[in-house]
């Protein structure tokens, strides 16, 4: 079981009451890593959700540069949707506190508590549709520039909105990894 | 546009799955069309306009819709072709927005309605047709965030490696692989699509 206020922390989590952040922490599972212990291994299957509470994880992917997350941050939302595989190792830098949600236990949730399952889905569907968003209105400002005839400036605009767009946020924790 | 409420009007034969409401038995999807406001449009009709507020979901039973945006020079660009067991703004029944394009009818069309409002409703009511909703909607949307991303990358490798404007035009109309319009517009339809 999760606590509650550590789960309101997380940005997937932060709008919801808190009768049903208790409902959820009944059915995340809290748990603590030690510094430089794996959490993942890359193309294991996927199906949890996994929250940071102290201390920092390391996400490494042969295609990218390392990614650090800590406190507040969240992967593998996709895998709580529909089956997966890990992108990536996933390994604690220094000894770090998670929660972690896995698919066999959001089904439990919404047999049993269908409302707080069902709020959960609505704030994972909202932050998804905030980012889709927000990577399709950089892409309205990548078509707005003169494509035709791109100069040196023109073509250093055009990949910094294509970076905003591959790199806000938790995009990538909502939807999954894109090719770099 | 005639409007239908409950079991009035029932199209006879309708056997029309939604994949939005997958993992819910064919009779209880039905129930739950059943139990939505249907409206049924003339060829030509207009459903929505691009700007318009979106705050309700149409599922379209029976029939065909075209989704369309004006460009800056006024013409339609044609976005999308949507048919039977297909859904128009399951985003904007979630998370409530401006329509993002125009909708038409092109054929005779049936289509059911719920709004965000009767989604919360029947969300207090734990109606399990809008749990199967909800689970299938947050999948779609982290799909299409996905592969909006995914563009996005192929894109910006396309551009990366260019040193001069033409090595630009040639890179991008490589990816897109379409004619006519101006690259932006072929662009843009190739984002979208």
């Amino acid at each position: 079981m999760a606590d509650p206020k550590d789960l309101a922390q997380c940005p997937l989590m932060e709008g919801l009451p808190r009768p049903v952040l208790k409902g959820l922490a009944l059915v995340f599972q809290q748990r603590s890593l030690r510094a430089g212990e794996t959490l993942f291994v890359q193309d294991d299957p996927a199906d949890c959700l996994v929250v940071v509470h102290s201390g920092t994880l390391r996400e490494e992917h042969p295609d990218r540069a390392p990614r650090l997350l800590s406190s507040g941050e969240f992967l593998g939302v996709p895998s709580l949707l529909e089956p997966q595989l890990h992108p990536g190792h996933v390994k604690a830098l220094e000894d770090t506190s998670i929660s972690t949600l896995n698919r066999q236990d959001l089904d439990r949730l919404w047999r049993k508590n269908p409302g707080d399952a069902a709020l959960f889905h609505l704030a994972i569907t909202d932050l998804l549709i905030t980012f889709l968003h927000r990577a399709n209105e950089r892409l309205v400002r990548l078509c707005e520039l003169p494509l035709d005839h791109l100069d040196e400036d023109g073509l250093r605009q055009a990949l910094q909105v294509i970076d905003d767009a591959l790199h806000d946020g938790n995009s990538q924790d909502l939807s999954g990894p894109t090719p770099s | 546009m005639t409007v239908y409420r409950g079991r009035e009007g029932r199209l006879q034969g309708m056997a029309t799955t939604f994949p939005l409401l997958g993992s819910l038995p064919p009779a209880r999807q039905q129930a739950f069309l059943d139990s939505l406001e249907q409206t049924s449009h003339a060829t030509g009709d207009r459903l929505f306009g691009e700007g318009d507020p979106g705050h309700e979901m149409l599922l379209i039973m029976a029939g065909q819709v075209q989704l369309r945006r004006r460009t800056d020079t006024g013409e339609a660009l044609k976005l999308a072709i949507l048919g039977p067991g297909e859904v128009v703004g399951e985003m904007a029944v979630l998370s409530p927005a401006p329509r993002s394009a125009e909708a038409i009818a092109i054929t005779p069309v049936r289509l059911a309605h719920l709004s965000r409002e009767e989604l919360l409703e029947r969300l207090l009511r734990q109606d399990p047709a809008v749990g199967a909703l909800l689970r299938s909607c947050a999948r779609l949307v982290s799909e299409r965030l996905r592969h909006t991303r995914a563009k996005a990358a192929v894109v910006r490798e396309a551009l990366a490696g260019a040193e001069n404007p033409a090595e630009v035009d040639d890179r991008l109309a490589n990816i897109l692989r379409t004619e006519g319009g101006s690259l932006t517009e072929r662009l843009q339809s190739w984002l979208e699509a």
